[in-house]
């Protein structure tokens, strides 16, 4: 029987070489061009038909739209919303990662669940943090390390907070990532026990029910955190976002 | 930006108007309340996170100045104090979202 982990093997489609680098186009390459094409279709369908009492297509674009800018405005205040554009598309585009990812029968590529993935947009976030700390307060951005504490305490408390501030791009990205390949790992266990006890026959094939009522509570858990993880990804940019902005402040 | 300009003050002052008129509104608005096991998760992998960028640059300066293992050492305890930091910092953000009527 497969392993779990092939459902998240890498395989060229178009393979391309410069020299000595591959830059193949993939399965990952191509479902990351599906989530940004069927994101980016959702929004325009849901935005072009702008009636007063929405369709429920334009409905959940209005809610997701609210929803991101209210997330913003809370944790990072009015002046976080100069950056609803990218915190929206990073949401949007994790979301429909995740959520694409557990479309059934065509054998989704879930691009989540690969850490560089998720890496490549912790750490942009994480730049993106730095320069616009840099650029709004010049060098008085360093302050966000030097917790309000007497003298003496800084001397241990300075190093602590800039490890904990270069902790972030790896707890974003290791959450994200981690949470989408556990689900798909257990989905596909619990769903090769199901055909493994069903083929059994005899008695084993009754007991066969159990796992299967297992991968549909599991399904329906899986659906939770695709969104509940893609709303953690932004809400965290925000409010890392919000320390670049407003330093000590909090909103 | 400036506190002198008539223009910002009025938009500062409208959006507080704005945003005192929201306040009942946004009650029924809440946030998705994490799950239990998502709140576990989170908590972990922010401890987690940091010992391990601590550990990981005790190592590669260990391994440029040649002071292995002390640099090692020192550094994987800052992270282990950096993570202890992230969860409280991140636990205190979980009760406040909590508390908060808003959300």
């Amino acid at each position: 029987m497969a392993s779990p982990m092939e459902q998240f093997e890498i395989r060229p489609i178009v393979p391309l070489h410069i020299g000595n680098l591959d830059i193949s186009f993939t399965n990952a390459s191509l479902w990351m061009c599906i989530v940004a094409g069927a994101a980016a279709l959702f929004l325009t369908m849901g935005a072009s038909s702008r009636r007063l009492v929405p369709t429920r297509m334009q409905s959940i674009a209005e809610m997701s739209y609210v929803m991101i800018a209210d997330m913003i405005r809370s944790a990072a205040g009015i002046e976080g919303l100069k950056f609803f554009p990218f915190v929206f598309t990073l949401f949007m585009f994790v979301l429909f990662s995740n959520l694409l990812g557990l479309f059934p029968l065509v054998h989704p590529f879930t691009v989540t669940s690969h850490i560089i993935v998720t890496f490549g947009l912790a750490i942009f976030v994480f730049l993106m943090v730095i320069v616009v700390g840099l650029a709004r307060h010049g060098l008085h951005f360093l302050s966000i390390f030097a917790p309000k504490v007497p003298a003496v305490m800084l001397v241990i408390l300075i190093p602590i907070e800039i490890v904990s501030f270069l902790s972030r791009p790896i707890s974003l990205s290791v959450r994200l990532f981690a949470n989408m390949l556990a689900g798909h790992t257990m989905l596909y266990v619990f769903g090769t026990f199901v055909i493994g006890l069903a083929t059994a026959g005899g008695v084993l094939s009754l007991v066969s029910v159990m796992p299967l009522l297992a991968i549909i509570a599991v399904a329906a858990l899986e659906f939770l955190i695709a969104f509940l993880q893609a709303y953690v990804f932004a809400i965290l940019t925000c409010i890392y976002l919000n320390d670049a902005l407003n330093l000590h402040e909090h909103h | 930006m400036t506190d002198h300009d008539p223009d910002a003050r009025r938009l500062a002052d409208l959006q507080a108007r704005l945003s005192e008129a929201r306040g009942k509104r946004e009650l029924q608005r809440e946030a998705p309340s994490p799950s239990k096991l998502g709140a576990a998760f989170r908590l972990v992998t922010e401890l987690l996170a940091a010992v391990i960028v601590g550990g990981g640059i005790g190592w590669a300066l260990d391994r440029v100045f040649g002071t292995s293992p002390l640099l090692l050492i020192v550094m994987f305890m800052l992270g282990v104090a950096a993570g202890m930091r992230n969860v409280i910092r991140t636990a205190r953000e979980m009760n406040e979202s909590q508390d908060r009527p808003g959300g």
